[in-house]
This record gives structure tokens, sequence and C-alpha cells, in this order.
């Protein structure tokens, strides 16, 4: 019988949220930073189903269903568009993308 | 403290190791396994909080799909990239880990001492594919259309996204 109180799984939710937000701020490579993205979709997600499974609803299981489809959808869109900023500008180093620069 | 507790907060230990592995690594390659890693473990602590159906779509939808993407895309474009993808350890970003963490810390500092009723272990509902299957059909019909409908227009965006120019019309 498990015992992990809900604390500890928000916890973990929580610091794979800040691990997530830490490497889409620095690193410098598109790809990575949209690793991260996800990762943060998938702390929320952990977060979700515990709060569903501590109050006994299932509406935290539906909302990650819905998450997962629309992170499915937005990593299809997101990886044609890395793949067009590397078509063009022939590098995904976000140090040297500079063209929207004031 | 029994075997299944001390293999859940195992799990948690490995996916934190791979996640922070995955934020640190220079080869996009192995930060994208280690975020299947991660995916993975994941997949594990919801069977503990028993969401059979949503641990098996983590694993087909998240781990199998998304994550083969990224390695793809990433192979795709991996032989020019490795060269330029190098973390530098200046002042500025050993700053900015430590607002990171700091970050990290005031959100566990929030939720830690935070407390939900009774302490009682919950059971949790061995029928939750059911459940969840019926609310899809019954209370979340909408947006579950929504979705499909989604996913057209995500599949006609990405087509028509990574189309080569046509030349021009006369």
């Amino acid at each position: 019988m498990l015992q992990i109180p809900l604390n500890h799984y928000v916890a973990l939710g929580l610091i794979l949220f800040a691990i997530g937000v830490a490497g889409f701020v620095f690193r410098r490579n598109l790809l990575i930073t949209f690793l991260c993205i996800e990762l943060m979709l998938n702390s929320v997600n952990l977060i979700f189903i515990t709060y569903g499974h501590f109050l006994k609803n299932t509406i935290g299981q539906m909302y990650v269903f819905f998450i997962m489809a629309v992170a499915a959808a937005e990593v299809s869109i997101g990886l044609a568009i890395i793949i067009m900023v590397y078509r063009t500008r022939g590098t995904i180093d976000m140090d040297r993308l500079t063209a929207l620069k004031g | 403290m029994n075997v299944p507790t001390l293999l859940g907060y195992g799990v948690g230990i490995v996916c934190i190791i791979a996640a922070l592995s995955m934020i640190l690594q220079k080869n996009p390659i192995y930060s994208g396994i280690s975020l299947i890693v991660v995916m993975l473990c994941l997949s594990v602590e919801y069977l503990m909080l028993g969401a059979e159906f949503l641990a098996a779509m983590q694993v087909i939808v998240y781990a199998g799909t998304i994550m083969v993407m990224f390695v793809f895309v990433t192979v795709l474009l991996h032989l020019k990239v490795v060269k330029t993808a190098k973390m530098s350890w200046g002042r500025g970003r050993v700053i900015g880990m430590g607002l990171a963490a700091l970050f990290g810390i005031v959100l566990l500092a929030a939720v830690m001492p935070a407390k939900l009723g009774s302490d009682a272990p919950v059971i949790p509902d061995p029928d939750s594919t059911r459940t969840v299957g019926r609310l899809l059909f019954s209370d979340y019909v909408l947006p579950f259309e929504l979705v499909s409908v989604l996913l057209i227009v995500a599949i006609i965006g990405a087509v028509v996204l990574t189309r080569k120019k046509m030349e021009a019309p006369r």
C-alpha cells in the first residue's frame, strides 16, 4: 500500500517545473528550449493527476487527456517551425537568431 | 515505509536526475533521451496514482510519438548543431541558475506545509479507465470533438509550413 502523501507528489511536480523553467531560459539551442516546454507541461500533468487522485475526482485525468492532445499538436507545429528556421537561417542557436532585434 | 513506497520515491529521484541531465547535456540527442526517461518515470507515477489509462497514453503519445519526433528532427538538424551547442558557464549563467533554484525553493515552501484534510490513504478508483471513457463521451464530448478539429488543423499547418516554395504563378 503506497503511503506517499500529496505534498511529495506536488513537490516532484514543482521541482520538474523549476528545472524546465531553468532550462528554457538558459539553453541556447532551440530544440532544447522546446524540450523544456514539454517538461513543464508534463510536470503540470503530474500535479493535475495528483489532485484528481486525492480529491477522488476524475476531472484531473480529463484535463491531462486534453493537455496531452494539445501538446501533441503543438509539438508538431513547433518542430515544423524549427525546421523552417533552420532552412532559412542555417542555425538554431538562439544567440544568432537576431533578425527581430531592434 | 514499505517497498512500493520506497520504489515510488526512487522513481521520483530518477525523474529529477533525468530532468537535470536533460538541461545540462551538450548533445541534444542525449537531452531527448533524458526526457524520454522522465516521461517513463512520470508514467510510473501516474500508475501509482491510479490513472492507468493516462499512464498508457503517456507512453504511447508522449514517449512513443512526441519524443520520437523530437529525436528525428534532432537527427535531421544534428550535424551542424552539435558544433555550436556550447554551454558556457559565465557569471550570468551561474546567477541565473541560482535564481531558478530560488524560484523552485519558493514554490516548494509554499506547497509543502499545505495539508489536504485527512491523512488516510486514498484507494484509487479501480475502474478509472471506464470512468474516463464515460466522461469523455458525456460531460466532455465538446472538448473531445474540438480536439479532433485541433489535430486536423495541426496536420495541415505542419504540412503547409514545411512545404518547399513553389515557383511563382505567372
